[in-house]
C-alpha cells in the first residue's frame, strides 16, 4: 500500500482515483453477486399469484453488457440480439478508456485481482519482475483470434473462454451449491439437535436464507466439480502471477486492449524527474510496463491507478493522448501469432462437426434434452455461450452442465436431467434469463399448449415394462400419471389383465400418448423405481428439432375441452 | 524433548484431559440422537395425533354451506357452533390446506385461499395463540405456495406460512396397516388443534381426493410407495391424524384430470363448502361432486371400519346453510 504521507503533495488525484477504482470495483462486484443470489423467481407472502413466474431484476446485466458475447452472437448468428446492443455500448468505451473495463468493472478481473493480494509473500524485485510484460501475456490474442472465428463457423464455444460467463458460472455452479450444502447440512444438524434453541436458530436460519442461499429441491450440478476444479484453477493462479487470467488468457480483455488503440487517455512518462525506483511496477494489475524507459502496453493497461499514485516524484500522469508518450500502442504480435489463433478456431469446429463431438451433425443422443424454448441445436450452439444462469434460476435443479451429452462443442450447454429435477409445469424462469436468446421466451400457454398455443416439447417419456410395477409386478402404482402435467394427461390408465408369477391379476396399468407429452421429466423423477426409473424421457420429439421426431404430422396442439359455464 | 515430566506438568494433562472426556460427554448427551422419533405420546399406542375437541352433546352433523368462498366458510363454521366450540384461547393451531401443485385459484387444484384467510382470522378471533399454515407440495414448494394464493392470503389474515423444508420432518410411529415409521411434517401436527382443508378433486387412481387423501401433505419421504395400497394408507393417515374439523373447499371442483387439472375446461363452479368434525362422512358427500357414490371408494369403509366416522350418509344429520 501506498506511504500516504509523502504522496499526497504530488499525486494527490491519482490517489484519489484509485481509491474511485476500487470503490467502483466493489460496488460492481457486489452488485454482480447480488444478481446472481436474485437469480430466482419472486415467491414469498407479499406476491400476487400472477405476477410469481417472473424475474424481479435484470439479472443477465453483466452478461448484456459484455462485448465480446455480443460480437460472438453478431459473428455466428448475424443478428445482434436487442440486449446485446450494450455490449457494443461498453465496446465504444473502450476506445477512450481501453482496458479501463477490466480494472473497474468487470467482476471476474476483481475476484483476479483481490485474490492477487491475498497473502503477498514477494517482494521488491521479485515482485516488480512478476509485474513486467511476459511473452505468455499474448496468449489471449490468440485465443480471441480463435473464438471469434469459432463464431464465424457457427460456434459459440468462445462463451467458454469468456470472463463474465466464467465468472457467473463459477459463482453460481459452483460457490452457490458449496453454500446450499453447508448451511442445509447445518440447519439438518441443528433441526436434529433436540435443543430448542438449537432447532429454533435453524428455522430461523432457514427462513432467512430459502430461495438465496438453501434450495429445497437441492442444488447439486452434474460435471460441478469439474467447473468448480477450472474456476479454483483460474483463481489460484494469481497466487504466482497476478491477474495471471486477465493478463494472459481473457479474450474479453484482448478484445478491449486491441479496441483501444486510439485511446483518449495515455500514460505520461517524464523522464527527468523519474529516479528508476521502480514503485511503478510493483504493483501494476496489467503488467503494461509503466516504468520510464519502457514503453508503456497501452492494451495491457487496465488503468488501475497504481503507477501514477504511489510515484513519489510525479514522474507519471495519465493525460489526455496526443501528447508525447512512449507507448505501445498495438501489443506486439506476429501476424503467425494471430493467424496460429485464427487457423485453431477454424479447424477446431470441423474437427468436432465431422469427428463425433458435436451435437450439431449426426444423431441426437438420447440424454440431450434441452429446456423449452431452446432454439434448433444448430441454432443453439450458435448463441449458447454456457453463462450457467438458466441452471441457476431452475428452481427444481432440473438443468445441468452437459459434460459429454452434447459433444465437446456443447460442454457446459445446459441439458434436462430428470432423475435429479423436473421442468415445473409452468415455468418459463430458465427463457426469461437466457442472454443470447439461445433459450428463447416461452409463455405459460406454450409450456402446456392451452390457449391455442403450440406446446413446446422437450423430448417424450418412454414405458419400461419390466421395470413398471403394474406391468412388471402386478402391484397398483399410479404416480407417473398423478404428476403428469398436461390437460388431457400424457399418462393414461387403463385397467388391464396382467400375468404377475403365473397368475393373472386386474389392474390399471400406464399408457403413454407421445402426442400430448411434453417430455417434463416429472413422471422419471417420481416414479418409485428409484434408482433407474421405469418410465425415461429422452429429447425424442423435441418440438424445435425437424428431424429428431417420431409421429408423423404436425408437433401436437393440445386438444382443449370446452370451458363449463 | 528433553524438559521432562514432573508431577504439575503430569496433572496438568491429567486435568486437561478430564476436562476435555467430560465436555465431550457433555456434548453427546446434548446432542444424543434417540432415534430421531418423537417421544411417544403413549408407549403402548402408536402416536395418534388426536386433535378432536370435545363435542357436548351435539354429536357430529356434515354442514353444506353456499356461496362465495369467505362467506360460505363463515356460514359453514357458524352452522357447526362457531369457531369457539372447536378451539381455546390462547391454543396453537394448524390448518393443512391442499397447497400440492404449481397452480392458480381458478385451475381448483389447490384449496382456495380465500377458504383459508377466512379459516385464519376466525381461529384468531376465536383467541388461537397461533394459527399455522402449511404443507408438504408435490411441486416445488415455493412456487405452489406463491401460485395457489395462499402464502398472501393466509398471511395477511395474521398467519404464519411454513414451507416444508427437509430439516422440517421427523419420523413417526404411524402404525398403520401398511403405513409404519414415516418421515412426518412436525410443523403440521406440533399444534393443539388441527384443520384439514382439502379442495374436492378428481384423482385419477383413488376416484377423488378430498379430506383424507389431503392429509398425505403431512408426510414427508418417498410418498410415491403409497399409491401401491392407496387405500389402506389414505385410511392410515386418517387413523393418525384425527383433526379437530374438516372443512373442504368446494368452491370450484375439478371434475378430471385431477389431481393436478390445469385445464379450466375440467374445472366446475359448485361454490359450496363442506364442514364437519367427521372427516369421512365429508368424503362420503364430496364424492358426489364429482358423480361418485361413497361405495365407489374402499377407502371410506375401510376408515367406517376403523371407526373414524360413517361413510353412509344417512346416518348424520346434514344442515344446508348459505
Amino acid at each position: 500500500m501506498a506511504t500516504a504521507e509523502n504522496t499526497v503533495k504530488v499525486s494527490g488525484t491519482w490517489t484519489r482515483l484509485r481509491w474511485a477504482r476500487r470503490v467502483t470495483q466493489s460496488i460492481f462486484l457486489l452488485l454482480f453477486l447480488f444478481l446472481i443470489l436474485a437469480t430466482a423467481a419472486m415467491t414469498g407472502a407479499g406476491i400476487d399469484a400472477a405476477t410469481s413466474g417472473s424475474v424481479p431484476y435484470p439479472v443477465e446485466a453483466f452478461l448484456d453488457i459484455d462485448p465480446l458475447i455480443g460480437l460472438i452472437v453478431a459473428l455466428s448468428t448475424g443478428t445482434v440480439p436487442g440486449a446485446l446492443i450494450f455490449g457494443l455500448l461498453v465496446l465504444g468505451s473502450a476506445a477512450f478508456l481501453g482496458r479501463g473495463f477490466c480494472g473497474w468493472i468487470c467482476p471476474m478481473g476483481t475476484m483476479n485481482h483481490v485474490a492477487s493480494q491475498i497473502h503477498q509473500t514477494r517482494h521488491g524485485k521479485a515482485r516488480i519482475d512478476r509485474n513486467s510484460p511476459r511473452p505468455y501475456n499474448k496468449i489471449k490474442y490468440v485465443i480471441l483470434a480463435g473464438v471469434l472465428v469459432a463464431a464465424l463457423f457457427g460456434s459459440a464455444i468462445g462463451g467458454l473462454f469468456d470472463p463474465i460467463s466464467l465468472a457467473t458460472r463459477g459463482v453460481s455452479l459452483t460457490l452457490l451449491p458449496w453454500l446450499n450444502w453447508i448451511f442445509g447440512g447445518a440447519i439438518d444438524l441443528f433441526a436434529e439437535s433436540n435443543i430448542p434453541a438449537l432447532q429454533h436458530v435453524s428455522d430461523a436460519t432457514y427462513d432467512a436464507v430459502d430461495g438465496v442461499i438453501v434450495y429445497q429441491r437441492g442444488f447439486l450440478v452434474g460435471s460441478g466439480t469439474l467447473i468448480s476444479v477450472l474456476f479454483i484453477v483460474v483463481l489460484a493462479a494469481n497466487r504466482w502471477i497476478p491477474r495471471f487470467w486477465c493478463r494472459s488468457l481473457c479474450p474479453l480483455g484482448a478484445l478491449l486492449g486491441v479496441s483501444g488503440r486510439f485511446g483518449a487517455l495515455a500514460l505520461h512518462k517524464d523522464h527527468d524527474l523519474c529516479n528508476q525506483c521502480g514503485k511503478c511496477q510493483l504493483d501494476c494489475s496489467g503488467a503494461a510496463a509503466p516504468r520510464p524507459g519502457d514503453r508503456w502496453q497501452r492494451a495491457e493497461c487496465d488503468l488501475c491507478m497504481n503507477c501514477v499514485s504511489v510515484c513519489d516524484k510525479g514522474a507519471l500522469s495519465f493525460r489526455l493522448a496526443g501528447e508525447k508518450s512512449d507507448e505501445q500502442a498495438l501489443p506486439d504480435l506476429k501476424r503467425r501469432t494471430v493467424i496460429a489463433g485464427a487457423v485453431i478456431g477454424a479447424a477446431t469446429i470441423p474437427a468436432m462437426r465431422t469427428g463425433g463431438l458435436s451435437s450439431v451433425e449426426g444423431r441426437p443422443d438420447p440424454a440431450r434434452i434441452r429446456p423449452p424454448g431452446a432454439v434448433d441445436e444448430k441454432e443453439f450452439i450458435k448463441r449458447c455461450i454456457r453463462c450457467g444462469q438458466c441452471m441457476k434460476i431452475c428452481p427444481n435443479n432440473a438443468l445441468h452442465p452437459a459434460l459429454d451429452e452434447a459433444g465437446i462443442e456443447g460442454l457446459w450447454t445446459p441439458i434436462l436431467v430428470p432423475a435429479t429435477g423436473y421442468c415445473e409445469p409452468t415455468c418459463t424462469l430458465c427463457s426469461q434469463v437466457c442472454p443470447t436468446a439461445a433459450i428463447r421466451r416461452v409463455s405459460e400457454n406454450e409450456k402446456l399448449g392451452k390457449n391455442g398455443a403450440r406446446m413446446v416439447s422437450i423430448g417424450t417419456a418412454f414405458f419400461d415394462r419390466g421395470r413398471c410395477l403394474p406391468w412388471a409386478m402386478g402391484t397398483p402404482c399410479t404416480v407417473c400419471e398423478e404428476f403428469c402435467p398436461t390437460s388431457p394427461k400424457a399418462i393414461l390408465m387403463k385397467e388391464e389383465e396382467v400375468e404377475v408369477l403365473g397368475r393373472r391379476v386386474k389392474l390399471k396399468v400406464p399408457y403413454l400418448d407421445p402426442s400430448q407429452c411434453n417430455g417434463c421429466g416429472a413422471c422419471e423423477y417420481v416414479c418409485p423405481v428409484h434408482d433407474k426409473a421405469a418410465i425415461r424421457v429422452t429429447c425424442s420429439g423435441e418440438s424445435r428439432s425437424r428431424d429428431n421426431q417420431l409421429l408423423l404430422g404436425k408437433p401436437a396442439r393440445k386438444k382443449e375441452r370446452p370451458e363449463h359455464s | 524433548m528433553n524438559d521432562s515430566w514432573n508431577r504439575r506438568r503430569f496433572l496438568n494433562r491429567v486435568a486437561a484431559g478430564c476436562v476435555g472426556i467430560a465436555g465431550a460427554t457433555a456434548t453427546g448427551i446434548l446432542l444424543r440422537d434417540e432415534g430421531r422419533d418423537e417421544p411417544l405420546l403413549d408407549p403402548k399406542a402408536v402416536q395418534v395425533r388426536n386433535f378432536r375437541a370435545h363435542m357436548g352433546d351435539s354429536g357430529e352433523k356434515l354442514v353444506i354451506a353456499n356461496g362465495d368462498p369467505s362467506s360460505a366458510t363463515r356460514a359453514a363454521i357458524r352452522a357447526l357452533g362457531g369457531m369457539e366450540r372447536f378451539i381455546q384461547s390462547g391454543e396453537s393451531v394448524v390448518i393443512k390446506p391442499n397447497i400440492g401443485w404449481d397452480r392458480t385459484p381458478v385451475q381448483a387444484a389447490n384449496t382456495n385461499p380465500l377458504v383459508i384467510s377466512a379459516l385464519v382470522k376466525m381461529c384468531l378471533d376465536a383467541g388461537a395463540a397461533t394459527v399455522v399454515v402449511t404443507d408438504h407440495s408435490c411441486n416445488e414448494s415455493r412456487r405452489c405456495f406463491t401460485r395457489s394464493g395462499i402464502w398472501k392470503e393466509a398471511s395477511n389474515a395474521g398467519a404464519v406460512v411454513v414451507l416444508p423444508a427437509g430439516h422440517r420432518f421427523r419420523i413417526h410411529d404411524l402404525g398403520g396397516m401398511v403405513l409404519g415409521k414415516m418421515p412426518v411434517l412436525t410443523a403440521a401436527v406440533r399444534a393443539d388443534r388441527f384443520i384439514n382443508v382439502p379442495v374436492a378433486k378428481h384423482h385419477g387412481m383413488s376416484g377423488f381426493t378430498g379430506a383424507m387423501k389431503n392429509l398425505y401433505g403431512v408426510l414427508g419421504g418417498r410418498r410415491n410407495r403409497l399409491h401401491q395400497r392407496l387405500d389402506e394408507s389414505i385410511a392410515d393417515l386418517a387413523d393418525f391424524i384425527r383433526p379437530t374439523l374438516t372443512v373442504m373447499d368446494a368452491t370450484r371442483v375439478l371434475m378430471r384430470n385431477g389431481p393436478q387439472g390445469g385445464n379450466l375446461g375440467d374445472v366446475r363452479s359448485v361454490n359450496q363448502v363442506i364442514a364437519s368434525t367427521d372427516q369421512v362422512a365429508v368424503d362420503a358427500y364430496g364424492c358426489g361432486l364429482i358423480g361418485l357414490k361413497p361405495t365407489d371408494l374402499p377407502y371410506l369403509a375401510l376408515a367406517q371400519k376403523k371407526g373414524l366416522g360413517t361413510a353412509d350418509l344417512s346416518t348424520i344429520p346434514r344442515e344446508e346453510v348459505s
